[in-house]
């Protein structure tokens, strides 16, 4: 399968990508591909231009002070493999090292996952429930957002265009007890319903806990209803099964399914996987 | 495919009616689509063109709209005809009007569709289809819904 014939430009840095595509609205930005590439093929996507940024030495690397930082265009093997991930968020690390197969995870890249925004991602899952912050840069400036507000709906972001996203920002998570789990689908690897917990612990009570959830809903969202049948608890039986009929309630209004996987299934497994989720937190 | 969803707008049944009647309005409010043209000989038919875009996914759509079965101010049939990015698109919705008991000035509209779609799209995109037509559906009536609400505070 071949592509429509499209033009293709290095950037040559942020503000050249910003100019290129906010110049033309027919030109994309290309990071990872493993995105954009499969839909042009499928001549599902054809933009005239492609404006790569892969090369740009600003939306790399990943450091830890006081924050973790993320530049956009890190692999997601980078991120797995990363001891700086796995000390301040070790569940985004997990999400990373989950996605797709050994390919998809040495070109596609968190930027172009998140600003794709595919319902059935990993890593937007545990952004949420992390309370991540992205930074986008745009001609009139900078900007950030926090995760929860970035991803609205299917493949719907706050991103505009002419926009890059340069860095994802994640707080320092290393006192708390979290995982990420996720029920594959059989072919892809993408999540047919993915849980992310984040548990604050004061000896065996539960002071607070972040609760997302995504693959079973239209975008990433956080889960109240769970995170407050959480909170306070001893995380035993009682309160696990509260999180997990709280849990279907909160997502009920944005679930999504297919012919395979109905909603109710999912909502169903939603809760299976959440407390799988703190049982793996609680290791 | 059966799709179904409701929506409530801050009006009365007939004003409800009156703006799913509208061409001009549905035209502004289906997303991606620019105007409704009249089919020349034809009654309640008119022919649309859409550009959609949805994350890297994007194409122009062609079709024609028809409304039948009109049962003012309660029901009528709404059926779409379309072809794009190599696919077929059908799809026919009974939509309701239902009044608010407790509220006039609230009536939720109720669609049940059956839709088909053959082609790339339905090969390639299986899991997001139902989830991208409650999308555009849900678009389409919030976005008529906050015409209501302009033409109210004006
Ligand atoms: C077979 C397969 C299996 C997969 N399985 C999984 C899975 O299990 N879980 C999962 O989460 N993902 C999965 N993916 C998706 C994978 O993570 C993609 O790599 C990722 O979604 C897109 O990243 P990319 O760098 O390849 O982006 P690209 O394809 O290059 O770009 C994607 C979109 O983002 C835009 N974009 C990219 N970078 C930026 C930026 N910095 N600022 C603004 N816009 C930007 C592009 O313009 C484009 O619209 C899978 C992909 C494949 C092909």
């Amino acid at each position: 399968m071949w592509p429509k014939e499209f033009d293709y430009v290095r950037a040559s840095s942020v503000d050249d990508a910003i100019q290129q595509t906010s110049d033309n609205t027919d030109a994309k930005i290309l990071a990872g591909g493993h995105s954009l590439l499969p839909a042009m093929k499928l001549r599902l996507s054809e933009p005239g231009k492609l404006v790569d940024i892969s090369r740009l030495a600003d939306l790399k690397g990943i450091s830890a002070n006081g924050t973790l930082s993320i530049g956009a265009m890190s692999t997601h093997a980078e991120i797995a493999a990363s001891a700086d991930v796995q000390q301040y968020c070790a569940s985004l690390a997990t999400a990373c090292g989950m996605v797709g197969d050994h390919q998809v995870r040495n070109f596609g890249t968190l930027g172009g996952n998140i600003a794709h925004a595919d319902p059935a991602s990993d890593p937007p899952t545990v952004l949420v429930a992390a309370g991540a912050t992205i930074h986008i840069k745009r001609s009139r400036g900078e900007r950030s957002v926090s995760a929860e507000d970035f991803f609205i709906d299917l493949f719907t972001t706050d991103l505009e265009d002419g926009e890059v996203i340069t860095r994802i920002e994640v707080p320092n998570l290393s006192g708390h007890k979290a995982a990420y789990v996720k029920m594959p689908h059989p072919a892809s690897r993408y999540a047919i319903v993915g849980v992310a917990v984040i548990l604050e612990m004061d000896g065996d009570t539960c002071k607070s806990a972040r609760v997302a959830v995504g693959g079973a809903t239209v975008s990433a969202m956080r889960a109240s209803g769970a995170e407050s049948a959480l909170s306070g608890s001893s995380l035993d039986d009682a309160a696990l099964n509260a999180a997990a009929s709280a849990v279907q309630s909160d997502i009920s209004d944005a679930l999504m399914g297919d012919v395979s996987y109905p909603e109710s299934y999912r909502q169903a497994m939603s809760g299976v996987y959440l407390k799988r989720a703190v049982k793996a937190a609680l290791g | 495919m059966e799709l179904t969803g409701k929506y409530t707008f801050e009006a009365d049944q007939q004003s409800t009616w009156d703006l799913l009647m509208n061409t001009k309005a549905i035209a502004a409010a289906m997303p991606g689509v620019e105007e409704l043209i009249p089919v020349e000989g034809a009654e309640n038919q008119w022919r649309a063109e859409a550009s959609l875009k949805i994350g890297a996914i994007g194409g122009t759509y062609t079709g024609v709209i028809s409304m039948s079965e009109h049962d003012e101010p309660s029901k009528y049939r709404l059926t779409v005809e379309g072809e794009g990015q190599a696919s077929i698109i059908n799809g026919t919705a009974v939509i309701e009007l239902l009044p608010n008991s407790d509220d006039s000035n609230k009536t939720t509209i109720q669609w049940v569709a059956e839709a088909n779609i053959s082609g790339k799209l339905a090969r390639v995109g299986q899991r997001l289809i139902k989830a991208t037509a409650n999308m555009m559906s849900k678009r389409f009536f919030s976005a008529l819904a906050k015409m209501l609400e302009s033409d109210s505070t004006e």
